[in-house]
């Protein structure tokens, strides 16, 4: 047997121990049908619309605008994943046997991976359910096909992509920027949530995500200029929206805070577990 | 026992918690756009009127209804599950009885909180905003589709009839998306899931999911009885479309509480 199989089984086992049943449960089953069914119903009419003006859009350019304004609508896909992940850290009957079994470390490692798969697993789930909605309505290509048609005479206001990212990026390095953001906003939305239930307060995690998630259709932020909502930082088109001139500085900052946010978070997920004691760690959570 | 159970659940801090977020789902938009003109000369602020039904058309109140409405008789219906209560009255009373009984006081519960919430706001909003007389000040009138029932209403006691209409819209939208709460409530365990499913159900036909899958996309919107291009034909289909949906929910509840002791 080598080293490394040793030292990893542990971890492995405590994230396949909790992932599996969250991935199986009944809270993730019902809201990933559900984001699957608004995934649909955006596509129907993405594609509705290239029909009725008879656009066409390859696949990549449809994956970057589906992504840039957050699947059609970033409250209710994020308030759907919400209700996903509010069970963080997922409780088996074996997990105090597991987390005796092993270390704290080893334990706090799982818990952030769990939250960055729930993510990712969740991304991919939905965007390979889309591309199988997408792909029979969508031309081939790698070229920007907005850029085409207005340069034949289409008002750039109509355009599904904004200029900047049409003249810097092809559209498969444009997907990819656009998934970034919702996968920050989305993994630090899991930590949050992890850390109040480290913190036996998972209310506090869950009720501010509905506060923030919320407020988007309730209020009207675009009335108050100095209040920035968090959800203005969850779509490459919100983060964008107001700095058109200079996209890519404000993307970096924001992506350097989401980085920042995200460390801080990881060391304060150590930091509880280290300082917690066992039993009320494994009486913590949702 | 009916009246028990409706004072139960409207005395209930989940039915006044969900009054607020009604509440502050209906008043959000407005004071969001009433802070923004307060310092405009008083005549060419937004009516009464406009501040009232602001929210409904322009903000965040069609998908807080299910949430709100279904709240407080879904939590009440998932409790009385494994507390056993759901048992002993289904012994004392029947399962039609306690069926009917469950609907009808979530029925009533979203209803009040609903309208309640509704009749609030717009009492502030009288309050505050100047009322609306389209025959006194032009500028406060809105234009309404000639063919929408609330152009007529719109000079006639300040828009009474409208908000009337609009309140009782309201409290029956709400009481029927109650009656879907409870209903989902008896298929999970889960208290969240119980809250969102109404939610998630009202958002995908909202959002158009049975033209989607039918092909047919005549079907009225789930809040067209109280939204803007409100006409004739459009409250009759809307008033049946719901009309079939506490049936579905009756027969449902009925149907899973059978099975569910016809085991035991």
């Amino acid at each position: 047997m080598r080293k490394n199989d040793i030292s990893y089984r542990p971890l492995r086992n405590l994230i396949l121990s909790e992932f599996m049943p969250w991935l199986l449960s009944g809270r993730v089953i019902t809201m990933g049908l559900f984001m699957l069914a608004t995934g649909f119903l955006t596509v129907t009419g993405y594609t509705r619309g290239l029909r009725l003006n008879r656009y066409e859009m390859n696949y990549f350019e449809s994956i970057s605008w589906f992504l840039m304004t957050g699947m059609g609508s970033i409250s209710l896909s994020s308030l759907a994943f919400l209700v996903m992940i509010a069970e963080l850290p997922m409780k088996t009957n074996y997990s105090g046997y597991m987390l005796l079994r092993t270390s704290k470390t080893k334990w706090a490692v799982s818990l952030i991976l769990q939250c960055l798969f729930t993510v990712v697993v969740t991304l991919i789930v939905l965007l390979v359910v889309v591309s199988i909605f997408l792909l029979p309505h969508v031309s081939s290509g790698n070229e920007w096909n907005d850029t085409l048609r207005i340069s034949s005479g289409m008002p750039e206001e109509l355009a599904y992509i904004p200029s900047w990212i049409r003249a810097s990026l092809t559209p498969i390095r444009a997907s990819i920027l656009s998934v970034l953001p919702v996968f920050c906003f989305w993994f630090v939305m899991s930590l949050t949530i992890l850390i109040c239930s480290l913190l036996r307060v998972p209310a506090i995690g869950l009720g501010l995500y509905s506060v923030i998630l919320f407020s988007g259709l309730i209020f009207v932020f675009e009335n108050f200029p100095g209040v920035v909502s968090p959800m203005t930082f969850s779509t490459l088109a919100r983060i964008t929206a107001e700095y058109q001139t200079d996209p890519y500085s404000r993307l970096s900052t924001v992506l350097i805070g989401y980085a920042i946010l995200i460390t801080g978070q990881i060391i304060c997920v150590f930091f509880i577990v280290k300082h917690t004691d066992a039993a009320n760690i494994l009486t913590s959570g949702g | 026992m009916y009246e028990t159970d409706i004072r139960a659940l409207l005395c209930s801090k989940r039915t006044l918690l969900s009054l607020l977020l009604m509440l502050i789902a209906f008043s959000g938009y407005a004071l969001c756009d009433w802070i923004l003109v307060y310092d405009w000369d008083a005549s060419f602020r937004p009516s009464a009127l406009q501040q009232t039904i602001g929210g409904i058309f322009f903000g965040g109140v069609m998908l807080m209804l299910p949430l709100c409405a279904a709240m407080s008789p879904s939590l009440m219906q998932i409790e009385e599950k494994p507390s056993g209560l759901m048992d002993i009255r289904v012994i004392r009373i029947g399962i039609l009885r306690y069926s009917g009984l469950k609907l009808l006081s979530a029925f009533v519960t979203g209803a009040c909180v609903m309208s309640t919430a509704f009749a609030i706001h717009s009492v502030i909003w009288n309050v505050i905003a100047t009322p609306c007389d389209p025959l006194a000040n032009d500028y406060l009138a809105i234009p309404f589709d000639e063919n929408c029932i609330y152009a007529a209403w719109q000079p006639i006691c300040y828009s009474l009839p409208i908000y009337l209409w609009m309140c009782a819209a309201i409290a029956l939208c709400g009481g029927i998306w109650a009656m879907v709460g409870t209903t989902c409530s008896l298929f999970v365990s889960d208290r969240l899931l119980a809250v969102a499913m109404p939610f998630c159900l009202y958002y995908l036909w909202h959002s158009g999911l049975p033209g989607a899958i039918t092909g047919i996309w005549g079907l009225p919107h789930p809040a067209d009885l109280f939204n803007d291009a409100l006409t004739t034909d459009t409250a009759i289909s809307s008033v049946i479309i719901y009309g079939v949906i506490a049936f579905v929910c009756c027969l449902l509840h009925y149907a899973v509480l059978r099975r569910l002791y016809a085991k035991k």
